[in-house]
């Protein structure tokens, strides 16, 4: 049960009383980052009432536009109050694929939490995701799938990361993925809810 | 869309024998059902009797249990004025329904409009009676925000009725209608309201018809609608046709209106 107002507001998606609220929080000193946690906790509500079918998918994807919406007013003074990022993780939908809702709420919820995320956006390669996490040197690659199709895909992705000699640690996410999933694409992490991914990385990047 | 709830109207005969018993339960009961399905303002009519000794009696008990803007729904000046020193509250939120082009309206209400800076319905109606073309209610519309305009009326506050007329009186009394709407709404840029009814007179199933003129009349962009809040079907349709026409983002009502099981198939 959610108890603080900002969480309530945005799991009700009261667009208005979310603006204000964060407004209002700002002006009485709150951190920006505790603001942001507030908004995740009513986000994470509103992606588990849509899990069980209670929403349905405009409420979840408004649910993500009054997230985004907000994070403009506190992205910038997130950065300024813990001058540094957590790390960075490289996010994309594997190759074959192009559904980027989930990926896009999870790399809300990510910024949100203070990583630079680098994302890839949709039907990724292998050379891509080699060549971003090289570069950016990401403790951690998440990839999202929706398809079952792209579960080849998604496991040649992963043996060709390997295969480069990186150690990244690799969290897949989707809809239909267990730990079934997992162990035959050979990643290290599975996550259902985009919270879970959140967790996962704060476990990673400790 | 706006809502402006109709039940509590001296000419429905049941709720005229509840004012004229003063029956304060049932009617701030007939209120708030109406606040919780939906209504936007409540419309309060009480020309069948002693009007404006009801009038301020029924101003009165209903915002003993809701603070929902009241819609002054009267021919009266005295009763008008009546029910605005009644009102508790903000007075400037008050809707006046109606005034027209009829000397005696323009006279007596405009003034009140005017002094509580209150938004108005106005008719498109004068001492001629109702005109038979949507040509002349767009004149009688121009004059009116002409009179309003020269008052330093702000014209946001405007809701010009165009008056529907029965369809099975001439078939072509809905479409005369739809030109209304769009001229009124393109050249005048004011905001439009009905009362629906009208069109399915001493026709057979009414109700179908009210709910597709609403409908059609929702198409043509009408702002707000006088009509029966507790008829579920046409709540339905109100809240889908708000959905499907851009005026619900992300579905948000009409999704939070069918888990709360008010729409019906």
């Amino acid at each position: 049960m959610l108890t603080d107002a900002l969480s309530i507001a945005i799991a009700e998606l009261e667009e208005q009383q979310v603006a204000d609220l964060i407004k209002e929080r700002l002006d009485s000193g709150v951190s920006p980052l505790e603001i942001v946690n507030s908004l995740q906790q009513g986000m994470a509500e509103a992606g588990g009432k849509f899990e069980t079918g209670e929403y349905f998918l405009g409420e979840l994807i408004m649910c993500g536009e009054i997230m985004q919406d907000s994070m403009v007013i506190l992205e910038p003074l997130l950065s300024g109050s813990n001058a540094e990022y957590k790390g960075n993780i490289v996010m994309g939908t594997v190759k074959g694929d192009i559904h980027d809702l989930g990926k896009n709420i999870v790399v809300m919820l990510l910024k949100g939490s203070g990583y630079n995320v680098i994302d890839l956006g949709v039907d990724v390669s292998k050379e891509k995701f080699i060549e971003a996490i090289k570069e950016s040197k990401a403790p951690l690659v998440g990839m999202s799938v929706l398809l079952t199709g792209c579960q080849e895909s998604m496991k040649e992705i992963i043996e060709g990361i390997r295969a480069a000699g990186l150690t990244t640690k690799v969290l897949i996410g989707g809809n239909y993925i267990d730990q079934v999933v997992k162990d035959y694409v050979g990643a290290d992490y599975s996550a259902q809810a985009a919270t879970d991914g959140v967790k996962i990385a704060d476990e990673i990047f400790a | 869309m706006l809502i402006i709830g109709e039940k509590l109207n001296s000419s429905i005969p049941s709720v005229r024998q509840l004012i004229n018993d003063k029956d304060a339960p049932a009617i701030q009961d007939l209120a708030l059902r109406q606040v919780a399905a939906g209504a936007d303002y409540l419309d309060l009519n009480t020309a069948q009797g002693d009007e404006v000794v009801n009038m301020e009696w029924l101003v009165r008990i209903v915002q003993e249990v809701t603070d929902k803007p009241l819609c002054i729904d009267s021919t009266s000046a005295a009763a008008i004025k009546k029910a605005l020193e009644t009102v508790k509250g903000d007075k400037s939120n008050v809707l006046i329904n109606s005034i027209s082009l009829e000397k005696k309206r323009i006279d007596e209400v405009l003034p009140l409009v005017l002094e509580y800076k209150c938004p108005v319905v106005g008719l498109t109606l004068d001492d001629n009676g109702i005109p038979k073309t949507a040509e002349e209610r767009m004149v009688l519309s121009e004059r009116l925000v002409e009179i309003l305009t020269k008052n330093n009326y702000d014209l946001a506050n405007l809701y010009i009725d165009p008056l529907v007329l029965p369809q099975a009186v001439s078939h072509n009394n809905a479409t005369m209608f739809f030109q209304c709407l769009t001229d009124i709404k393109r050249i005048l840029k004011v905001k439009i309201v009905s009362g629906l009814s009208n069109i399915s007179f001493n026709s057979p199933k009414r109700k179908i018809v009210n709910r597709h003129f609403l409908t059609l009349c929702m198409a043509f962009d009408m702002d707000a609608a006088i009509l029966d809040p507790l008829d579920r079907k046409i709540m339905t349709s109100v809240i889908t046709n708000d959905f499907l026409l851009g005026k619900d983002r992300f579905g948000k009502k009409f999704l939070k209106a069918f888990r709360s099981e008010l729409l019906e198939d």
